[in-house]
């Protein structure tokens, strides 16, 4: 492994000897980077921009994309950043984005807000890596839109499932708890419709992508 | 027109309008807003009469409710809730569209519908569980007005410098001007207008003590709102003032479930100013949030507690020479060492960073040396 981590440097014009001098952090986004560049495993946030996945539109994604980067570049990553991703079992993504519009700081200068922002885009990335789903089906609720994984039935929400999507700045001790939170928010309605919960901590790069 | 191309068109106005509001374009996010709601009426209308499935229907018809409150159509709004729930919605929806249901009467209640107010009064307004149409739990009700009026005097101390007052009643100069006195409750979801005043019935001058604090009071309750702690110390620099207020704040927010919304309407230059507390009353927003500090940290002391049942996620306490408590999270090998150091009672150094205000996350152990003794 830690060949395979000097040869990564090397490819990005670092000398190996710099493993050594790595942080802990930054030992584990080179090698999380290693495992899924031989996996192939990769979520391109610049998908979004282009209405990727279908119900996606151009606008929102771009949005969520631009939140999602801003938080990665705010906690000292850079496109490519490794994601530790748990589902049924965990695995792990290269994360990586276009190059951010100058305003885009500003924008998202609310930075808990970019942060919700920002996991949607992730959400919709893993939603289409890890269900069956067709399309992503949006309804107004008070704080936004609630989000459904639809099945591109004739009736908008016919077999579908919600989507309870979270995001964290920079707290990784926070993630299990607000995991927590959200199945437990989902589970009062428990017995209607399957749920989904996302949540996505953006200063060590993780998610949880959980069925209720 | 069918109801997937309608629905559709209005979700991408209404994202519009989002996108327009995130970047405070006021004008734009009115306009989408506006055009967003007639497009997801059409589609709801369309599922009425095509009879469309659950939860199709519902959903469409609460997302039409939602995009009229935004847009201040509360009588629309309650029409097509009602609509919703006339239907067969699953159990979920039906409770959203309850407690929408109630949140159009809150909105609609927090304006002043021909109730005249003085730049001395508030119209407080509670919806929740423990509230029926001009009836609310008396504790629920009481305790917030008690809680107001101690805020009302808190307010006016802090302004005037005055030290603070660990215990008793306010001094008189602060009391007399800040009476605070109750009006019928309307039968809104519970509506009352609370006076402030140095008599009975009297209305006030823009420029006296009652208006001075309750426009300072109002003004730093939106803060709490909305977690501006930094504008909120600087308007109450003195930290037992500062704390304090936190404290009576998050006892006058909603409490989740009995009461979900509370919310003032007040006067300003004769223009009525409404402010919505839409926070739950949380432990931790008791204080001050927590910002992690940028370096590294160090704690010395012994580890006395280790539970390893779970791998993904060991519970390790440090008990630092100060008797403060600290969770540690570390990777593998630094777990193993504070096996090691919990198994000899060693004195150990924990390098790292606190992440929470009780949790450090550690990126080294040293044992600490002991000193030789001195001769």
């Amino acid at each position: 492994m830690v060949e395979r981590v000097g040869k990564l440097l090397q490819s990005e014009g670092r000398r190996p000897v710099e493993i050594g001098r790595l942080s802990r952090l930054g030992r584990r986004d080179a090698i999380l980077r290693v495992v899924a560049r031989q996996k192939n495993r990769s979520l391109d946030l610049g998908r979004l921009a282009a209405g990727m996945p279908p119900g996606v539109t151009p606008a929102m994604g771009r949005f969520a994309a631009e939140a999602a980067s801003v938080l990665f570049e705010h906690n000292g990553h850079i496109t490519g950043v490794g994601m530790e991703v748990s589902e049924r079992r965990t695995s792990s993504y290269a994360v990586t984005w276009p190059t951010l519009h100058t305003d885009a700081q500003r924008a998202h200068a609310d930075l808990p807000a970019a942060a919700e922002q920002g996991a949607y885009g992730i959400a919709f990335l893993l939603a289409e890596q890890f269900t069956e789903f067709k399309i992503i089906e949006r309804s107004r609720k008070k704080t936004g839109f609630d989000y459904y994984l639809g099945s591109g039935d004739v009736y908008p929400f016919q077999h579908a499932a919600r989507m309870e999507v979270s995001g964290i700045v920079n707290d990784p001790a926070r993630l299990p708890s607000r995991v927590n939170r959200k199945l437990i928010q989902t589970d009062r309605s428990a017995g209607a419709l399957p749920a989904y919960v996302v949540v996505v901590e953006f200063s060590q790069p993780k998610s949880v992508f959980k069925k209720r | 027109m069918d109801i997937r191309s309608a629905h559709s068109d209005a979700m991408d106005l209404a994202e519009k309008a989002e996108i327009a509001r995130a970047r405070g374009e006021e004008a734009a996010y009115r306009r989408f807003l506006k055009r967003a709601l007639a497009k997801e009426v059409a589609a709801a209308n369309l599922a009425v009469e095509q009879r469309a499935p659950e939860p199709t229907r519902s959903i469409l018809l609460r997302s039409a409710a939602h995009l009229a409150v935004d847009s201040g159509d509360y009588r629309a709004a309650e029409k097509l809730v009602s609509i919703a729930l006339s239907g067969d919605p699953p159990e979920e929806i039906a409770q959203e569209l309850r407690s929408l249901f109630e949140e159009i009467g809150f909105g609609r209640h927090l304006h002043l519908q021909g109730i005249k107010l003085h730049p001395n009064d508030v119209q407080m307004v509670l919806v929740g569980h423990a509230v029926a149409p001009g009836m609310a739990a008396s504790d629920e009700f009481i305790s917030r007005v008690g809680t107001f009026q101690k805020m009302l005097y808190r307010t006016s101390e802090s302004d005037q410098g005055r030290p603070y007052r660990e215990r008793g009643d306010p001094k008189q100069v602060v009391e007399r001007p800040l009476q605070l006195f109750v009006s019928v409750p309307r039968a809104a979801s519970f509506a009352v207008s609370l006076k402030v005043a140095s008599e009975s019935q009297q209305g006030e001058f823009p420029f006296a003590e009652s208006v001075r604090v309750i426009d300072h009071l109002v003004d730093r309750l939106q803060m709490y709102d909305r977690e501006d702690f930094e504008s909120l110390h600087n308007a109450i620099p003195a930290i037992d003032y500062f704390e304090n207020f936190v404290e009576l704040a998050a006892e006058l927010a909603p409490d989740g479930e009995r009461v979900r919304l509370v919310g003032f309407t007040t006067l300003r230059d004769g223009v009525e100013t409404r402010f919505e507390m839409k926070r739950a009353v949380r432990p931790e927003s008791k204080a001050q949030k927590f910002v992690p500090a940028d370096g590294l940290g160090q704690l010395i002391g012994r580890v006395f507690f280790m539970n390893i049942k779970d791998e993904e996620n060991p519970i390790i306490k440090l008990e630092t020479e100060d008797g403060n408590e600290w969770r540690l999270k570390a990777d593998q090998e630094q777990l193993q060492k504070a096996v090691r150091y919990a198994a000899t009672l060693t004195r150990v150094v924990a390098t790292g960073k606190q992440v929470t205000r009780t949790t450090f996350q550690v990126e080294k152990f040293r044992a600490v040396r002991r000193k030789s003794k001195e001769r």
